[in-house]
């Protein structure tokens, strides 16, 4: 017996216990590979591929500066004439014999993964919470089966429309363009966000929206004074399962982006360096892109628990 | 203030008729009840009145015009919601404010202020103001979702059992309030509700419904007495109706098929006064509500209920004597219309017959033998 009150559904002490336990080895197993790649952008490059592999070594910014630029070897005799290095970073990459010739393309990269990510995550809910208060509110025909249609889109390997989105695309004058993107997973998200959107709009009893109407709202007032400020779960962890997706997307963005719109995951594994793969750049520029939406999550992560669990959660 | 009308308002939900026929109207500064039990379309007539439900046929008239096509916001009334009334997102404050920043409003900040604070004050909640709703008790909320109503000044007041959910003494507290409130702005409220006792407290007329038809309307106390039918007796009644079947041919043979005394109006007699004609009842339980007392009894397999305001009217167990009194019995025909509806000749006994309370104590002494 316990020295202090419970309920008899609480879970013992023991039993959090073990909980715990579980809970922080598993963490341990999923952050090793994310710590090591955060270790690895701020090695040398012969740190990196040092085996046994090395815990411990000396840290550099080596791995950034090359991701940001494009540099080129000199002899050892053009290295001398040259002026003292004016930055931090020129004096790093003068230190293997090279110049900084310009900037890479991962910045322009980036970018894109900003302006499709955020672009397409805002699409998504705008046109999800309309859709969802349509469904949930009113008498929509055929409103059942719409839904499960708009699911089923869920349902097939992304590879199948591969083939024919390409085709499209190229017609349409879409491919490797923002706005394509946009729409593309702006239309693969919207069914996740349509149901769950709708899951957390059906939880806000419609006598206040008809309260504000009898004071003096019209519909589209009421829904935007009183409806999306109780929605802001929903929308929250909405806006965080569509901007994962979109973010990581890889398959699409390879097969339909190149020079203009590519995003930053078809672009980070083409990073190469002298004598192969410039290991510690890729771990900077993974490092760099796991940022912000490990930042939005931590930022919305009460909202997110909100979202998985469709609104149980309060 | 305006007056409200209702023409021939009829009302389906699918296959489910909420209303047929629904007409009445209700004054400028009126308060008008409608008393009926759950699911007699109580919620669904206020909701016509506020245009959130449009009528399958009939015509709302509001300020005595046709408003039937207008939508919520150009009704200009108030609606005090059954539940869910305050926004959880916004503040005491913000929720009082929330009607006055309506978009056809254009008031100053100044001027919803100063009316907010006017009406936290009517209703005693001033120093909730920077609360969150949610963090009300029962009552406060109440309060507040008639305050919201109240800051608005409207045409009218549309009340959705605006007390029910509250415990018994605040409701009655609350209830004081709201007819002084009334009184004292001379508004017209439409106030819906099952319970008799609000009905009788705060009406200015009362009207009953029941199965989405308007039973009578007039002001409480008459419809108490003078009930048109059987349904209306039973919603006007504290307890249920006592009923008596009539079985002897004369009686049956003027019409009358039941008999209806309320449990106030059966008389407990200590044994010596009791008379041959008065019945024999079992005490099955008394409820003691200080007050008041009630007693269920039983008499043969039937069951009575009896309700007394003195200490120790009825013992706890054994026998009583009851008498039905003249005066207080109702006689319904077969289809359960009141007979001699016509409160002059109440109690009298028609031309060449007996009284109804006669019959009911022949009737009476014919169930204990
Ligand atoms: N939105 C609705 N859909 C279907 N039936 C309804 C709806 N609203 C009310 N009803 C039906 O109409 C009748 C009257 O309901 P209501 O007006 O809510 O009654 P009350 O408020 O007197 O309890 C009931 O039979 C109820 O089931
Ligand atoms: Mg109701």
């Amino acid at each position: 017996m316990s020295d202090t009150a419970r309920s008899i559904v609480e879970p013992g002490k023991r039993a959090k216990r073990v909980a715990g336990l579980v809970v922080a080895a598993y963490a341990l197993v999923t952050l090793i590979p994310i710590l090591w790649i955060v270790g690895t952008s701020f090695k040398s490059p012969n740190d990196a591929i040092a085996y046994p592999p090395k815990v411990f070594f000396e840290p550099t910014l080596e791995g950034y500066v090359n991701v940001f630029t494009t540099r080129s070897r000199q002899s050892p005799e053009y290295m001398e004439s040259l002026p003292p290095p004016e930055t931090w970073y020129d004096k790093l990459v003068r230190q293997r014999n090279m110049v900084i010739t310009g900037p890479s393309r991962f910045g322009d990269r980036y970018l894109n993964s900003l302006i499709i990510g955020f672009g397409s995550t805002f699409l998504t809910v705008v046109l999800g919470v309309l859709a969802a208060y349509a469904f949930s509110r009113f008498r929509v025909p055929l409103r059942d089966d719409l839904m499960f249609f708009i699911l089923s889109t869920r349902m097939f390997p992304p590879v199948a429309v591969a083939i024919p989105l390409f085709l499209m695309y190229r017609e349409l004058g879409l491919s490797d363009t923002h706005l394509g993107m946009i729409i593309l997973y702006t239309a693969v998200n919207l069914s996740l966000a349509v149901w769950l959107l709708k899951g957390f709009i059906d939880e806000i009893p419609r006598e206040y929206e008809e309260a504000a109407m009898v004071d003096g709202y019209t519909r589209f007032q009421a829904f935007r004074k009183v409806v999306l400020p109780q929605a802001k779960a929903g929308i929250a962890a909405t806006a965080i399962f569509s901007l994962i997706f979109s973010w990581n997307e890889y398959n699409f963005a390879v097969l339909l982006t190149s020079g203009n719109a590519q995003t930053a995951p078809p672009f980070i594994p083409l990073i190469i360096g002298e004598g192969g793969l410039d290991w510690p750049a890729v771990a900077a520029a993974t490092t760099l892109f796991i940022l912000p939406v490990l930042l939005f999550t931590v930022l919305l992560r009460k909202y997110l628990l909100a979202g998985i669990t469709f609104g149980a959660v309060r | 203030m305006a007056e409200v009308r209702l023409e021939n308002i009829t009302k389906d939900f699918g296959r489910v008729r909420a209303l047929e026929g629904l007409s009445f109207h209700i004054e400028d500064g009126e308060f008008f009840v409608l008393l009926g039990p759950t699911g007699a379309g109580k919620t669904t007539t206020l909701r016509t009145v506020a245009g959130l439900e449009r009528p399958a046929a009939g015509r709302v008239l509001l300020g005595g015009e046709d408003a039937t096509g207008w939508s919520p916001a150009q009704r200009d009334v108030a609606f005090v919601f059954q539940q869910y009334s305050l926004y959880p997102h916004l503040t005491v404050f913000e929720n009082l404010a929330f009607p006055l920043r309506a978009p056809g409003k254009k008031l100053g900040a100044r001027e919803i202020r100063r009316r907010v604070e006017e009406v936290a004050a009517k209703l005693r909640i001033e120093s909730k103001l920077d609360n969150k709703a949610t963090a009300l008790s029962g009552g406060e909320m109440q309060r507040v979702s008639l305050g919201r109503a109240l800051v608005r000044e409207p045409a009218c007041f549309l009340m959705d059992e605006p007390l029910s959910s509250l415990d018994a003494k605040l409701r009655e507290g609350l209830r004081v309030e709201l007819k002084h409130l009334q009184v004292e702005l001379g508004a017209t409220i439409l106030y819906v509700t099952h319970d008799q006792v609000e009905a009788m407290t705060l009406a200015d007329r009362v009207g009953v419904l029941v199965g989405g038809h308007l039973q009578q309307v007039g002001p409480p106390e008459e419809v108490y007495e003078y009930p048109d039918n059987l349904e209306v007796a039973q919603q006007m009644g504290h307890l249920p109706l006592n009923l008596f079947p009539v079985e002897e041919e004369a009686v049956r043979a003027r019409g009358i098929d039941r008999i209806g005394v309320r449990a106030e109006h059966l008389r407990v007699l200590p044994e010596e006064q009791a008379g041959p004609d008065d019945l024999r009842a079992e005490v099955l339980r008394v409820e003691r509500l200080g007050a008041e007392e009630v007693a269920f009894l039983r008499v043969g397999n039937r069951r009575l209920y009896a309700m007394g305001e003195e200490h120790g009217r009825f013992p706890d167990a054994g026998e009583v004597a009851v008498r039905v009194e003249t005066d207080d019995s109702l006689a319904f025909d077969p289809s359960g219309r009141r007979l001699d509806r016509d409160p002059g000749g109440r109690g009298e006994a028609p031309p060449g017959g007996e009284s109804p309370a006669d019959a009911a104590r022949r009737m009476a002494r014919g169930l204990r033998d």
